[in-house]
């Protein structure tokens, strides 16, 4: 096996170094690969500047407050209605802005970062729809035609690589009479079809192992992401291995190099384009988007409520919806102080069944996602590309499972500043610096969401490799005559005799 | 000679197994991706009337009502579908079809169908369009490549020509049967683009089909410069294998990866501010005046001069109009003013990144048919920024009628308890979209028009030179 | 040697081979003669162990193919009647390539000195493989048979489409192999190279073998009787 292995590399170096074609295409891919690689970079980096701005105005802020404080002023000069001791306009004060952090392996993918938001301001009147509403200015245009990020790089460029390599192992022979002789040379004509795609699956490895750790140097995920650049590598192997075995299938079953590079032209069509667009299509007829009226309506409602109703006339609505709410203290009106009652006190209790219902409709909305998730997952089974993406994008934190994951940390937080404001206002409570300072600690520090990756994508790479390779197997065994002749008779016994 | 080269052309062509075999599945895609985009429109034309009821009983539930917490309340702009989203559903999926109309704040189109996806978003949906722009050509290319190297390879060619026929003959009469194939797919989706909108009851006036022949004719025209090419291909290139090879590897660059560099170059080449920056620019622009030296107290203590001084009193309180009333609107004629000018510079530079995509498409006539297709259908950026400034058009009279009934509908200055009349509320009309016409539509693609019609041209001149000349022999 | 007893090969309702029995000792060149579809091509594919017979055996060098064919195919070199190689590679190159498959790696000098020997100079050995004439290719491919010092040597119409003097190179290769005790099957139509090159002939017709017969003690005009006898028994 190691002089086939000798053999075949040697002669396979000897044809590629003079295959303008192939270089061409080789040096293309990893040019693509590099400039995705820079042009995600950027992308990262711009996302980070958003939240960095956020940051920089939430501590402009802070510090104006806080010398404001330390001078026992009101509020700013020009504006002699801000009273900070109040805790309406503590809150309005503190400034905070809640980002989510890119993870290291972001650059690698632009995923759905571009049309998800990063960083929301958090005061008392924040939804979780807020941060819809916070998606990076970009061009629809651009967006549809798809992303060059190193994902596509090395989901769909990938394969259309390894093809150029290998479409004709086996085809070619048989349509030039070579593989005769190669059959008569070799032990095997197994052990020489299995060595071609060795060569040609570590040829096409290189540059894409080569691609992703460079890309996960450059965002410096070794130091902070270590186990998911690993993970990612060992799942790009076996994504090489997959498309290569793949086109042993192929290469094993047809007759000539055309119908070869049709199969396969075919075939990457169908995983890659057809599967992952009929899916999506799937999507949005079992599970529609539409006018987002969960949406719509709550904030109507929202305003509706912050306007036109009394506390009296809320409560009900939110005691059904969240019944564990009858025994929370600042939800109980008619036991709260007179200073709570009076009209224009009605703010907070408002304010904060504006908050549970636009949660309740925002929650609507997140399993409506989970729901065309889930179509995803499923249909993943029926494309490696389709289940590379939503593995690659789940390591790079970049998928909708991460930023969701952002949008409902922004709820607890709001919700714990509404009840804290809340308790402050039965109290009667004069906010100093230290009570300032504790309600702006209630925003925690920019997290980072994602970064793991799912197990069924690895099965599901597992079932195409193990699949398309036991066709191999078979397709060597049986030439593509026999096979025909078989399915033929299997198909109409009286008429056709097998010799 | 001609005819009969045709007829046997097209029976080659409909008794190839590959076609029969690769033609079904296409065309079951294709129809399939009609009935399900004519589900998808039907379902968000429904879902839309539901919306815009909804949005006008919330408005008028509102009754007696100050006119600022009115303006607060706002309402909504629902964009609605047009009928050739059937076939092209464009950038609609990443632009949000409603936009929030309130006091004080232009909100952009919220709430796009890609923010509620998984990434797969990211790879497409099957529309026709992605049939007949990417599937339809790759159709051709495997049932075309050979057809002339074929012939040659076998000898059939020189054969021919001993009979009698010419080379344009074999030439053409290829063509024109690879392209009758390809017409065929395209026939298909059109019947059953206009039988599903006429079930679906809608209206099929001049405009609606205006943009389905125009549509037709985009498509017609794309696929007979790809049916030139890969008869061409398949007669000056050596064999037939290496035809196969170099069709395959430009329609990879083609339909793949040029589009997605091209955006990426234009995005680079013309960057848009972050989110951050422009609504940061904007914020300064308002709270410390245009030029830097207008502040907002500045503006509003100015103002109240002028109306005291043009109503003859002392104070705001002996005013026989409303203060506030006038404060508010004249604040956002201004917020109006520092939107338009960062909006604008905004849409430069989306424009600009636009021309760099149009200039593409004069090497790529994929992209230029993919910038038709959505311009025609209506789900293009043109259209998006169409609905958007109508809907910031209504905004700005919904807030001036508000306004104006604060300051002259019979309060008084710091009176904010005073509610216009529920008839009054009522009385203001909900926002009705006013889609461009097709010709407005057309005048934004100029480029992408040009680009096609050049490409064919060229193709067209290159059939008529290879037609004389391609070898008969190997 | 090789060897094959009551061999008999159908595809659907045809016989192809039919109850085919003959050996060749080592040494030996052995013509295997008929028109076109008598078997013989189908014989030499049996012989490889490509194609499994549907009665009857082969062996080569003692070992039964239908049991090991790889491991007889190990003695076996094999010349098509269209040598194939890979264009992209030189005549050198693809010398190597198939050696050493087989397991037997060359030297650049010892691939030189095979291919002089099979007639294919040294330039030419630096040369792509697509500039070879049909003659050239066959040399090499024959000179990839000898690498492997097979003890065995099946050739499938080996001077189809030569120039003659192509073809006496051929011959006087071929008499030099097997003074090596190489065992040589050649099938042919080519009756004057057939009575030039073997030491015995059998005439194949409908996949029977009609006769055999030295062909020492034959002239060729004799050889032409004998053939045209058995082949026209029917008419």
């Amino acid at each position: 096996m190691s002089s086939v292995l000798r053999a075949v590399t040697l002669a396979e170096w000897r044809r590629w170094r003079r295959s303008w074609l192939r270089i061409a295409v080789l040096v293309l891919y990893i040019g693509a690969g590099a400039y995705a690689i820079h042009a995600g970079h950027r992308d990262v980096r711009r996302w980070e500047a958003a939240i960095a701005n956020g940051t920089q105005r939430e501590v402009r802020m802070q510090d104006e407050v806080r010398a404001f404080y330390a001078a026992a002023k009101k509020g700013p000069a020009d504006r002699p209605w801000v009273d900070l001791s109040v805790g309406l306009w503590a809150e309005w004060y503190t400034g905070t802005y809640m980002g989510m952090r890119a993870q290291p392996l972001a650059l690698v993918a632009r995923g759905v970062s571009d049309v998800r938001g990063h960083v929301v301001r958090v005061n008392r009147f924040t939804s979780a729809f807020e941060v819809g509403e916070q998606v990076d200015l970009g061009n629809p245009e651009q967006q549809v035609i798809g992303a060059l990020d190193l994902v596509f790089v090395l989901t769909m460029l990938m394969p259309l690589v390894a093809l150029t390599f290998g479409f004709d192992i086996l085809s070619y022979e048989r349509e030039q009479g070579i593989a005769t002789l190669v059959h008569v040379q070799s032990a095997s004509l197994t052990g020489w079809f299995l060595a071609r795609l060795f060569v040609v699956a570590v040829t096409i490895l290189l540059p894409t192992l080569g691609l992703w750790l460079v890309g996960a140097g450059v965002g410096d995920a070794f130091a902070q992401q270590a186990s998911a650049v690993w993970q990612g590598a060992g799942f790009l192997t076996l994504l090489v291995l997959v498309w290569v075995s793949l086109i042993g299938m192929v290469g094993a079953w047809v007759r000539t190099s055309a119908t070869s590079a049709l199969t396969l032209a075919s075939l990457w069509v169908a995983v890659t384009l057809v599967a992952p667009a009929l899916t999506n299509q799937i999507v949005n007829t079992r599970v529609p988007v539409g006018y987002a009226s969960e949406i719509t309506n709550a904030v109507q409602t929202g305003q509706t409520a912050l306007f036109k109703r009394t506390t009296r006339e809320l409560l009900p609505a939110v005691y059904e919806a969240f019944p564990q709410l009858r025994s929370a203290p600042y939800a109980r009106f008619d036991d709260a102080p007179d200073s709570l009652r009076k009209a224009d006190k009605d703010f907070f209790p408002r304010e904060f069944a504006e908050h549970m219902l636009s949660r309740r409709a925002m929650e609507g909305v997140w399993s409506r996602e989970f729901a065309r998730e889930r179509i995803a997952e499923f249909a993943q089974w029926t494309s490696p590309t389709m289940s590379a993406h939503l593995a690659l994008t789940r390591l790079a934190g970049v998928d909708a499972q991460s930023h969701r994951a952002f949008e409902q940390a922004v709820v607890p937080v709001v919700r714990q500043k509404l009840a804290s404001l809340l308790d402050g206002e039965w109290n009667n409570r004069k906010y100093d610096l230290a009570a300032y300072e504790a309600l702006a600690a209630m925003v925690p520090a920019d997290a980072r969401y994602g970064g793991d990756m799912a197990t069924t994508c690895w099965f599901v790479l597992l079932l195409w490799l193990s699949t398309s390779f036991v066709m191999i197997i078979v397709g060597l065994r049986h030439s593509p005559d026999t096979f025909v002749r078989t399915l033929r008779s299997a198909l109409n016994p009286r008429t056709t005799k097998v010799a | 000679m001609m005819r009969a080269m045709l007829r046997h052309e097209l029976r080659w062509l409909f008794r190839n197994r590959r076609l029969q075999l690769l033609g079904a599945i296409t065309a079951l895609l294709l129809i399939a991706s009609g009935f399900a985009g004519d589900r998808a429109v039907r379902t968000a034309g429904r879902e839309r009337e539901r919306a815009v009821a909804q949005a006008r009983a919330d408005w008028v539930a509102q009754g007696p009502v100050n006119p600022h917490n009115a303006a607060h309340f706002g309402s909504f702009a629902f964009k609605p579908v047009g009928t050739l989203a059937i076939l092209d559903g464009g950038i609609d999926a990443f632009v949000g079809n409603i936009i929030r109309l309130e006091a004080h704040a232009q909100n952009d189109a919220q709430y796009a169908a890609a923010s509620q996806q998984s990434v797969l978003v990211r790879l497409g949906s099957l529309d026709p369009a992605l049939v007949l722009l990417v599937l339809v050509p790759l159709l051709m290319i495997a049932i075309g490549y050979a057809t002339i190297a074929d012939d040659r390879e076998n000898g059939r060619l020189q054969v021919m020509v001993v009979q009698g026929v010419s080379l344009p003959a074999v030439f053409w009469a290829k063509t024109i049967a690879l392209w009758t194939l390809a017409m065929c797919f395209l026939a298909a989706i059109g019947i059953q683009t206009l039988a599903l909108a006429s079930q679906a009851g809608a209206r099929l006036d001049a405009d609606v089909l205006s943009r389905v022949a125009a549509m037709a004719a985009v498509y017609a025209t794309w696929l007979l410069s790809v049916t030139l090419l890969v008869t061409i291909a398949s007669a000056i290139v050596r064999d037939a294998r290496a035809a196969l090879t170099g069709l395959l590897f430009l329609w990879i660059a083609a339909a793949i990866v040029a589009p997605r560099i091209a955006g990426r170059v234009a995005a680079d080449r013309h960057p848009l501010p972050t989110r951050s920056a422009f609504e940061a620019a904007m914020r300064e622009d308002r709270t410390k005046g245009l030029n830097g030296h207008d502040p907002e107290d500045a503006r509003v203590k100015a103002l109240e001069s002028q109306v005291l001084k043009q109503y003859g009193v002392k104070d705001k309180k002996d005013l026989p109009i409303n203060f506030d009333g006038i404060a508010m609107q004249k604040d956002e004629e201004y917020g109006d003013a520092v939107w338009d000018r960062h909006f604008g510079a905004l849409e430069q530079q989306l424009h600009a990144q636009r021309a760099d995509l149009h200039a593409v498409a004069l090497v790529n006539p994929l992209m230029a048919v993919r910038a038709l297709s959505m311009a025609i259908a209506g789900t293009d950026l043109s259209h998006a920024r169409q609905f958007q400034h109508q809907a910031e058009t209504y905004r700005r009279d919904l807030i001036q009628r508000l306004n104006r009934e604060q300051a002259y509908g019979g309060s008084k200055t710091d009176d904010w308890e005073w509610k216009a009349s529920a008839s009054f509320i009522a009385g203001i009309l909900d926002f009705v979209y006013a889609p461009p016409p097709l010709s407005a539509a057309l005048a934004e693609v100029k480029t992408p028009i040009r680009a096609l019609a050049g490409w064919t041209v060229l193709m067209l001149l290159a059939g008529v030179v290879t037609g004389t000349r391609f070898r008969q022999h190997t | 040697m090789l060897s094959c007893q009551s061999l008999t090969k159908r595809y659907d309702a045809r016989v192809v081979v039919d109850d085919l029995t003959l050996s060749v000792a080592d040494g030996e060149i052995y013509g295997l003669l008929g028109p076109n579809g008598a078997g013989k091509s189908t014989t030499i594919q049996l012989l490889l162990g490509f194609v499994a017979p549907d009665a009857g055996s082969r062996s080569i060098e003692g070992i039964d193919v239908g049991r090991d064919p790889a491991k007889a195919r190990k003695h076996i070199g094999y010349v098509p009647e269209t040598v194939a190689l890979y264009p992209w590679l030189t005549g050198r190159e693809n010398l190597e390539f198939f050696s050493q498959l087989a397991g037997h790696s060359l030297t650049r000098e010892r691939a030189i000195e095979l291919l002089t020997r099979v007639g294919v100079t040294a330039e030419a050995a630096t040369r792509r493989v697509s500039e070879y004439s049909k003659g050239m290719r066959q040399k090499v491919g024959i000179a990839i048979a000898l690498a492997k010092q097979a003890r065995v040597l099946l050739l499938d119409e080996p001077s189809s489409g030569l120039d003659p003097e192509a073809a006496n190179e051929l011959s006087a290769l071929l008499r030099d192999v097997a003074r090596n005790s190489v065992t040589v099957l050649m099938a042919t139509h080519d009756l004057f190279r057939a009575s030039e090159v073997c030491d015995r002939v059998g005439i194949m017709r409908h996949g029977r073998l009609m006769m055999e017969t030295d062909v020492a003690a034959l002239t060729p005009q004799a050889l032409d009787a004998l053939y045209l006898q058995h082949i026209r028994r029917d008419q």
